[in-house]
């Protein structure tokens, strides 16, 4: 097929171009240049990456304060007894709450998630941390009663403060009596 | 050179879109402390009216202060409010922190303000809860139900 004299010109300028100025990719010493200097940016960047661990830790006393607030509410607004029932060797909280018949923790039944209408978990391993100790009296289970007051989950009362330890230091204070829950 | 001209702008990129980032973290950041604040204001409200909802008789208003408040509920419960240094009590007990003001004001059946229990009508609570810099005030007012209409 013959070329247009227009097209003929654009493709004679084209090889010219390509002639004196040879295609070539980037060589070995710009590609260490490259990586030499993302290295350093990515050794700079590692060490300050370190608040993510105290950031997800501070998450983790966070999600179980507002667990046990949301079981402590969920009594007062029912007037039905709630449980927050911890399990210190597989880092999860379980919410509880008494049946509308009534019968104690005998007949207790899990409080839902209003996110996910399932039961109430809150599952500490998936944020890479857990619970060191739970002293709430002689048990790991604090009760609410229709007060939003604190008590063991047998029902005992505190004879201290209800205490949750954290890994990495951080701590849930639940108030005797007044049931206030505090993270610090 | 374009590999370095690749990272000058993605940099340049990924410094502006971070802006928008750090931007919405800091809201979060932000609305914890209030969260916080809210929650003991909602703990220590709650807690309050139910005690003087039950008050049984003013006769067993034994303090009768704008940061102290002591009687007796109708099942027998004694009950005792008192503020002190930024921490409001209830019996002894922590029931919120860091107010950087609480009064209580008492007033009659005429809605003027009485400094005579026998008068009381109904309790007026004021606070302001400080929460990282940001100030959160409150107010409520309750009427003992043994007290009648």
């Amino acid at each position: 097929m013959r070329q247009s004299g227009k097209a003929r010109v654009v493709n004679t300028a084209r090889t010219r171009l390509a002639r004196s100025h040879p295609a070539r990719g980037a060589t070995l010493v710009e590609l260490a240049i490259v990586l030499t200097v993302m290295a350093l940016l990515a050794g700079m960047a590692v060490p300050s990456l370190h608040w993510i661990t105290s950031a997800r830790r501070n998450v983790a006393a966070t999600q179980t304060r507002n667990a046990l607030v949301y079981a402590q509410r969920w009594a007062v607004a029912t007037q039905r007894t709630t449980w927050a029932d911890f399990d210190v060797a597989q880092d999860r909280l379980s919410l509880f709450v008494e049946a509308t018949s009534g019968g104690g923790p005998v007949l207790r039944q899990p409080l839902l998630d209003p996110l996910t209408r399932s039961a109430f978990v809150l599952e500490l391993q998936d944020l890479g941390t857990g619970y060191d100790d739970v002293l709430m009296g002689a048990d790991q289970s604090v009760q609410f009663d229709p007060d939003g007051a604190p008590s063991g989950g047998n029902g005992s009362a505190f004879s201290a403060d209800g205490l949750v330890r954290m890994s990495g230091g951080a701590r849930i204070r639940v108030v005797q009596q007044t049931g206030l829950l505090l993270v610090e | 050179m374009e590999l370095v001209m690749v990272m000058v702008i993605v940099g340049i990129v990924g410094a502006a879109s971070s802006v928008a980032v750090l931007e919405s973290m800091r809201l979060y950041a932000s609305s914890m402390p209030r969260m916080e604040g809210t929650y003991q204001s909602d703990l220590m409200l709650q807690r309050l009216r139910r005690d003087v909802r039950a008050l049984g008789d003013t006769a067993t208003v034994t303090d009768f202060g704008s940061e102290r408040f002591s009687f007796v509920r109708e099942d027998g419960e004694p009950v005792s409010y008192a503020f002190d240094g930024g921490d409001l009590t209830r019996n002894g007990q922590l029931l919120a922190t860091n107010l950087s003001g609480f009064g209580f004001r008492y007033l009659g059946a005429a809605g003027l303000a009485s400094s005579d229990p026998s008068e009381l009508y109904l309790l007026e609570v004021e606070y302001v809860i400080e929460r990282g810099g940001q100030q959160l005030p409150g107010y409520a007012m309750v009427h003992p139900r043994s007290l009648g209409r």
